[in-house]
């Protein structure tokens, strides 16, 4: 019995040929413009995750707690208290890395400066920072070996190149002295930023030099996908439920970036909203007309025995199809632009790359294949749309035949 | 003769207070299955209200409407729309059909609503077509035939569903002499054959003379019920 019923919402749509096409082409090219534009702030958030807070302070971070008000070796951990194995084995984290981070007067006899010395595991770091990419003379450091690598800035600085060594001296656990000397093994590239002053060492000489054996300041954790985080987190906190223990996000670290985010994703949001508002009063203006245009008929189909639930399943049929046609085509047009930008990334140059490393990110841009930034922005336009259908089934449900086909 | 439609002291008053309009005043008819009956009168007369109200459209504010035996004071809306379909026909003065179903989909529309099957749907509306000269035109929509075609299939429509009378107001009214003759030979044989009650409210004479039954409104009230 509803095949008919089908028939005639298909054949209703296409009754105003120019009115079906503007309304679906609204619906699409609105979906195709907030899925561009939220591709790209969400591959942006990503890419500036990955980036800045993977490597560096890590998704989830473990300090000890007093670690997190007052960053000295004193308040690191020791290597018990954090169960890196259990750790690891949780689901959607991709790697569990510990760092000894500190600081250091950095000096060659003659020029000397403050700098970040931050000890690392080779054998997984290297990768993790990148550092096959960053080097730029000499070769990456080995868990054992008693040398350092430095920046390209340093080294300019203190003019020193591969083979030279430099004199590192700091406070070491519990008041001793953290004293060493160390040949330069590698120079790499890392121009801006914390780690523009940074000496990579190996964690073991790191711990040796601070007198602090098996101790760490953090324990980093490394997941899939930012998207997991607070799943993730609240695993970790239940592997590593110690009052001593501090397990914090990177939103909590580093607050910037999480802000910097959610303005730019609320100022995207805003521009969404007035697209789909814009959108709204479009399909209104469709259902308005078309109820205009079809009330005599809905009079003369309730008139010969068609209740209202039937012309309503008629109407709202056909407007779910005229809907989701637009919906189908605004996905579809987007993904080879979508899929492009995301193979493709490009690097933002002059005046406009400034303006985005102002605001904490770096001037790349690149667009996302997020799924949920289609779904959700597919049921925007479906809800949008079955909001402002409330008009006419309101219409249909309070129907008098004769009152419809008054001309 | 069985009573297919009766109405009691049925009064329809529009608006109230000064502007108030006594569509209808104590209007009681009866009609059995059969007749062949026109509704006629002045302009304003309350024809058309009348018809509403036997078609189960519209409520009286005083008196009973019973019609193929049922009081319709006692339905509510959906069971009154049920009630239409299952037992009213309408031919109504014109663009009454689904500008985008063809002319065997509108023909079959209320047999589809009731449930009936398609080879059944199929058997009644192909035989009906033909019967009203539409033969080889079931496939074209209401915009490629001529109103006097229309206004076939919107008989076809409500015949096929077997409902226990039609009702038509002015059905005649925007066709020219040929095709009103061929509709109403059409209803007259419909209604010598397969003793369909028809009921017109009209303004139309060739109508008015080949009623059977001619009843005359004025300020509604009925005013003469003649038999022919
Ligand atoms: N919905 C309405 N609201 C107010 N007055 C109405 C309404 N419908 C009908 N009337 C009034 O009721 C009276 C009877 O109207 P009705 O339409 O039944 O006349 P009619 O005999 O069918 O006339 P015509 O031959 O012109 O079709 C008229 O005075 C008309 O103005
Ligand atoms: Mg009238």
């Amino acid at each position: 019995m509803k095949k008919l019923f089908l028939i005639l919402a298909w054949r209703n749509i296409w009754r105003n040929k120019k009115r079906a096409f503007i309304t679906i082409s609204s619906i699409a090219a609105s979906l195709f413009f907030v899925l561009f534009l939220r591709q790209m702030q969400f591959w942006v958030y990503d890419f500036n995750i990955k980036n800045s807070v993977a490597a560096t302070v890590g998704y989830i971070q473990i300090t000890d707690s007093s670690y997190v008000d007052e960053k000295i070796i004193d308040n690191t951990l020791s290597s018990n208290q954090v169960d890196v194995e259990a750790l690891t084995k949780i689901e959607g984290v991709k790697g569990v890395y510990p760092r000894f981070l500190s600081g250091a007067l950095v000096s060659t006899g003659i020029k000397s400066k403050y700098a970040g010395i931050s000890g690392i595991s080779p054998e997984t770091d290297n990768k993790l920072l990148k550092l096959d990419i960053k080097l730029r003379k000499g070769t990456l450091i080995n868990a054992d070996d008693r040398a350092i690598m430095i920046t390209e800035n340093m080294a300019d600085y203190y003019q020193v190149s591969v083979g030279d060594s430099l004199i590192l001296m700091g406070q070491g656990y519990h008041g001793f002295t953290a004293a060493g000397i160390y040949p330069i093994k590698a120079i790499l590239n890392f121009p801006v930023g914390e780690l523009s002053s940074m000496v990579f060492m190996p964690i073991k000489e790191a711990q040796f030099m601070h007198v602090a054996d098996n101790r760490f300041t953090h324990v980093l954790i490394d997941i899939e996908s930012n998207n997991q985080l607070e799943e993730i987190y609240s695993e970790v906190k239940k592997v590593s439920n110690d009052s001593q223990i501090s397990v914090r996000t990177w939103e909590e670290v580093v607050p910037g970036l999480k802000q910097g985010i959610d303005m730019d994703a609320n100022s995207g949001l805003i521009i969404s909203g007035i697209l789909y508002m814009i959108v709204g009063f479009g399909i209104f203006g469709t259902i308005v007309m078309l109820h205009n245009e079809r009330k005599f008929e809905f009079g003369v189909l309730n008139a010969i025995g068609t209740n209202r639930f039937d012309l309503l399943f008629i109407t709202l049929t056909e407007l779910t199809i005229l809907t989701l046609i637009g919906i189908v085509i605004g996905n579809l047009s987007s993904l080879p632009l979508l899929y492009y930008f995301n193979q493709n990334p490009i690097k933002i140059g002059g005046d406009a790359a400034q303006a985005v490393i102002d605001q904490g990110f770096e001037p790349y841009m690149g667009t996302g294949l997020f799924l949920d930034v289609f779904t959700a922005n597919s049921l925007a336009i479906l809800a949008i749309a079955t909001f402002v259908s409330l008009y006419i089934v309101i219409k249909i449900i309070r129907i008098n035949a004769l009152k419809s086909m008054k001309k | 003769m069985k009573k297919v439609i009766e109405t009691k002291k049925v009064n329809k008053i529009f608006g109230d207070g000064e502007i108030a309009v006594h569509a209808l005043n104590d209007v009681s008819i009866e009609i059995s299955e059969g007749e062949f009956t026109a509704l006629v009168g002045p302009s304003g007369s309350g024809k058309t209200t009348l018809l509403n109200m036997i078609g189960g459209l519209d409520n009286p504010n005083s008196g009973n409407v019973i019609l193929n035996a049922q009081d319709i004071g006692m339905l509510k809306k959906n069971e009154m729309t049920e009630f239409r379909q299952k037992n009213i026909g309408f031919v109504f003065q014109a663009y009454n059909l689904i500008p985008v179903l063809s002319a065997y989909e509108n023909a079959e529309f209320i047999m589809l609503l009731q449930g009936i099957s398609s080879q059944e749907r199929k058997e009644r509306v192909y035989k009906l077509l033909e019967e009203v000269g539409l033969k080889g035109k079931e496939n074209n929509k209401p915009g490629e035939l001529s109103g006097g075609q229309q206004q076939r299939v919107a008989v076809v429509r409500a015949l096929a569903a077997k409902p226990a009378y039609i009702l038509a107001d002015e059905p005649t009214a925007n066709l020219d002499s040929t095709a009103t003759n061929d509709l109403l030979d059409l209803m007259y044989r419909l209604n010598q054959e397969e003793n369909m009650t028809f009921v017109f409210a009209t303004h139309d004479q060739r109508v008015i003379d080949r009623a059977k039954r001619v009843i005359y409104l004025d300020d509604g009230k009925v005013v003469k019920d003649e038999l022919r």
